[in-house]
Parts: structure tokens; sequence; C-alpha cells
């Protein structure tokens, strides 16, 4: 397992969030260091999706600050205010440099495979169709799909699917990639192929903040786990401290709670 | 019954009926042309996050749907000439009344075509750094158009059928020149029965292929 080692990629500051008069981040700060894997546990309802969805500006946030490779993409001060996005930094550059992984997939169903995954760089980053299907063939190679490159999303298994959106978001070359709960809505017997892929990533060095359920695979392939309960983060350090030891009420109470269901 | 049919005035006034059938042709495309048009600005202007604009949308949907489309005929070619102070001919204001009045009926089927999308593919796009315009160009219209078609074709036909209000305003397309042949002949029974059985003609054959293009639909999405 490795210590965080590189430079801060992406950093959330002060992040609040409300959907109407619900608060559903209250003050969160969090920094991804680069060839990280950021855990986030946390029960429904806790922020944790809100919270991966703020850091690409999917959603605005009520305030607080996003970072990214130290520059400021989007700053609200006063919650009343305007969201400032840095006109050199604007929201959809951000997205090109930071991927997202969906737990329903949301391949696009009248393209293929190869479509899917070429569709970015040909309508964000303009190639040629040739040369975007080229990258794109090689990439559904890496996650095991060489075979399926002309499978529509109807034909194709959740894993398989869920690999595809994978590649889809690899093939931009981010710098840092969101996993929102990306196994589940699996069928148990398919979770394992998606893990197996964002495995390999993490050994190739991927910074990485994955929402998850999975506590197996966040022990054994996370570098740091944070666990949010209420918007805010309640407790984050190594897997091994958090997860056998929490210091935290809250952290013991959701772990047992947890361990109770997958028992 | 005593009454002797004869059919004969039907093939007497056989070059009438087909003006009269290409006119009704010629109204009903070049209004939905308009009304495809107009219904396109109106659906994104419904689906604008901007509250005026789709409240002023919502409210030309509401209005041309609730009205009778005789009214609205009539009103464009009797008043919005003392309105804008300038004189419409018949056809001219037919299609104008015919286009706007199917306009709201199309503006809901993109709407609702566009709407029938799942939000997620929108933000996966979202995500991978699309701007909105590749999104409706490469996510959502190639895959809400084939949703659109059918309901499009089923509201064609009923714009086909209501092209026979304007004959009010004296512009002769089929039912037109039926109610004319019929005041020469004084055969309304034949006359009219012929005229019912050459729009059914028309529309029946589109009415067909609306099904199979919806077998078609509901194939492609399950």
């Amino acid at each position: 397992m490795t210590v965080m080692v590189g430079a801060e990629v992406l950093r959330a500051e002060g992040l609040h969030k409300s959907f109407g008069t619900l608060p559903v981040l209250r003050g969160i700060d969090l920094a991804v260091h680069r060839g990280e894997m950021v855990c986030i546990i946390g029960a429904s309802g806790s922020g944790k999706s809100t919270l991966l969805r703020c850091l690409n500006l999917l959603e605005e946030p009520t305030s607080g600050r996003i970072i990214f490779e130290g520059n400021t993409v989007a700053r609200r001060d006063d919650p009343n205010g305007r969201l400032v996005v840095s006109p050199q930094h604007p929201a959809i550059q951000l997205r090109t440099q930071v991927g997202m992984v969906f737990q329903h997939f949301n391949l696009w169903p009248h393209m293929d495979a190869l479509g899917n995954v070429a569709a970015p760089l040909r309508f964000v980053k303009r190639l040629s169709r040739r040369e975007a299907e080229l990258m794109a063939a090689e990439i559904l190679e890496d996650v095991g799909l060489a075979e399926k490159l002309h499978a529509f999303p109807a034909h194709l298994s959740g894993g398989q699917q869920q690999r595809v959106a994978i590649a889809r978001a690899l093939v931009m070359k981010p710098k840092v990639m969101l996993f929102d709960e990306v196994t589940s809505a699996l069928d148990p017997e398919l979770v394992g192929e998606v893990l197996a892929v964002m495995r390999k990533l993490a050994a190739e060095g991927m910074t990485m903040v994955v929402v998850t359920h999975e506590m197996l695979f966040a022990r054994d392939v996370g570098d740091r786990i944070v666990f949010i309960d209420q918007g805010l983060i309640h407790e984050e350090g190594a897997p091994g401290d958090i997860l056998v030891n929490p210091v935290h009420r809250r952290t013991r109470e959701f772990l047992s709670r947890f361990l109770e269901v997958r028992l | 019954m005593t009454y002797h049919f004869d059919f004969q005035p039907l093939a007497t006034y056989y070059r009438g009926f087909a003006g009269g059938i290409e006119v009704t042709l010629f109204l009903s495309v070049a209004s939905v042309a308009l009304a495809a048009i107009m219904g396109l600005v109106v659906a994104l202007g419904r689906l604008s996050r901007n509250r005026i604009l789709s409240s002023v949308c919502g409210a030309y949907i509401e209005f041309l749907r609730n009205t009778p489309v005789l009214v609205q005929l009539v009103w464009i070619y009797y008043c919005l000439p003392i309105v804008i102070g300038v004189n419409l001919p018949g056809i001219q204001s037919a299609i104008i009344g015919l286009g706007l009045a199917e306009s709201a009926y199309i503006a809901e089927i993109i709407r609702a075509g566009i709407l029938a999308i799942p939000r997620g593919q929108v933000e996966a796009a979202r995500a991978l750094g699309f701007s909105p315009i590749p999104i409706l160009h490469h996510v959502v219209l190639p895959q809400a158009v084939r949703i659109m078609i059918p309901p499009f074709l089923n509201s064609y036909v009923s714009l086909l059928k209501a092209t026979a209000l304007v004959a009010i305003i004296a512009v002769p397309d089929l039912m037109y020149v039926a109610q004319r042949v019929t005041a020469i002949t004084f055969r309304p029974i034949e006359i009219l029965t012929g005229a019912a059985v050459m729009y059914f003609l028309i529309t029946y054959p589109i009415v067909l292929g609306v099904r199979v293009l919806e077998r078609r639909v509901r194939l492609a999405l399950a």
C-alpha cells in the first residue's frame, strides 16, 4: 500500500451544498493527491454522492471552493451570490480532466461500445472519427472488451456496460477519476470484474476518488478512507485505522451496522 | 326509399376534385412545415430554465390547444388584416392558422421526446465536457426523434383532416370543391360520401404507416 505521495490535484474547501432548505454538505474540506485512492464511505443520504458531483461541478456548491491543480475553478463565498467560475478554467475544461463513472453506467443506447467511448474524443476534443475510434478500441481492450467493440449497451451485461463507461471516461486521459457507487447496481457476480479494472487503474497510479460500499475493496486498495455523516467528514485516515479501529462513535456505529448487514 | 343514386358527378368533376386534393395536400404540408419550426422553437423555450420564457411558451401552447381551430382560422382571415393592416389571401391565412394551431401540438411532442431521454445520459455527457449543443445533437435528438415520429405523424393526420375547415374562408380545398359540386348538382349524399372516401384514402395509409413505425420504435426501445 502506498502512502500519499504526489502533489495535491483536487481540493474542496469549505464546501456547502443545500437543495432548497435541505443542507446536504455542511462544510467539507478534502484534498486529493496525485496517485492516491481516496475512498468515501457513509450511510445513504450522508452526502457522499453530492460531494463527488460538486468536485466536477455537476452540482453547483452553495458556498466554498473547488481547486484543481492549484487554480480556483469555482468559488462562491456568499450562499446567495453567484457561483464564480474561473474564466481560465471553466467547468467544461475541468470536466475534460476529471472523469466520472456513475452507478447506473449512463451509456448512450444508440451507440455501440466503440461509439460510446469514441464520442467524447470526437465531440469534445474534435478528433477525427478514425483517430477517435482507434484510441477508443485500445482503451476498450485494456478493460477486457476487445470482443465487444460493436455491441450495443442493451446487449452487454451490467459489468460490461460499467467497464465501457470506465473506458469512456479514461479515453479523455483524465488526471482524476471519480467513481460514484459504480458497483451498487450490479448483480453480485459481476462486481468483481469492475473492481478488477479499478484495482488495475490504482496500480497504474491513477488518482481516484471512490464512493463505495465495498469495504473489503476500500481496505485492500484504498490509500485513505473518508467517513462522511450528515454532510460532514467525521473521520479520515489509513484504511487499517478507520476500518479496524474507528475513533469516532458514528464511524463505529456505521461500520458495525454495515458489518451486520454484510454477514 | 326511392332515391336514385347517381355517382356520375364525381367523374364529371374529377378535375375539380383533383385540384381540391392538391390544395388539401399542399396546405397540410406547408402548415406542418411551419408547425415543425415553430414547435421546435416553442418546445426549447418551454424547456428553458428561464422562467419567463418558459411561461410565455406554456401560455402559447395552452391558448392554441384550448381554442377551436375554426375560430383561429376565421380570426386570422378576418381580424388579423384589421390588426396589422395587411390583407392576407385565404391560402396564406389558412397556412398560418393551421400551422400555428398545429405548432402547439408539435411543441408538446418535441418536449415529451426530449424529456423521455433519461437525465443520466445527459449528465454523463456533461461530465465528459460536452457543451449543450453537442449534447442535443449527439445524445438527445438522435434518440428523441425516433420517439417523436409516430406521434408527429398522428398529429399530421389530424391536421390533414382539419384542413377541411379552410373551405369556410374560401380556400379551394377538397371540401370546398365538394360543396361547390353539391351546389351545382344537388347530389349531397354522393358527393359528400365521395369526399369522405377521398379523405380516408389519403389518411388511412399514413395511419397504417404509423402503426408499423410505432412497433419498430417499441422494439428499438425494448
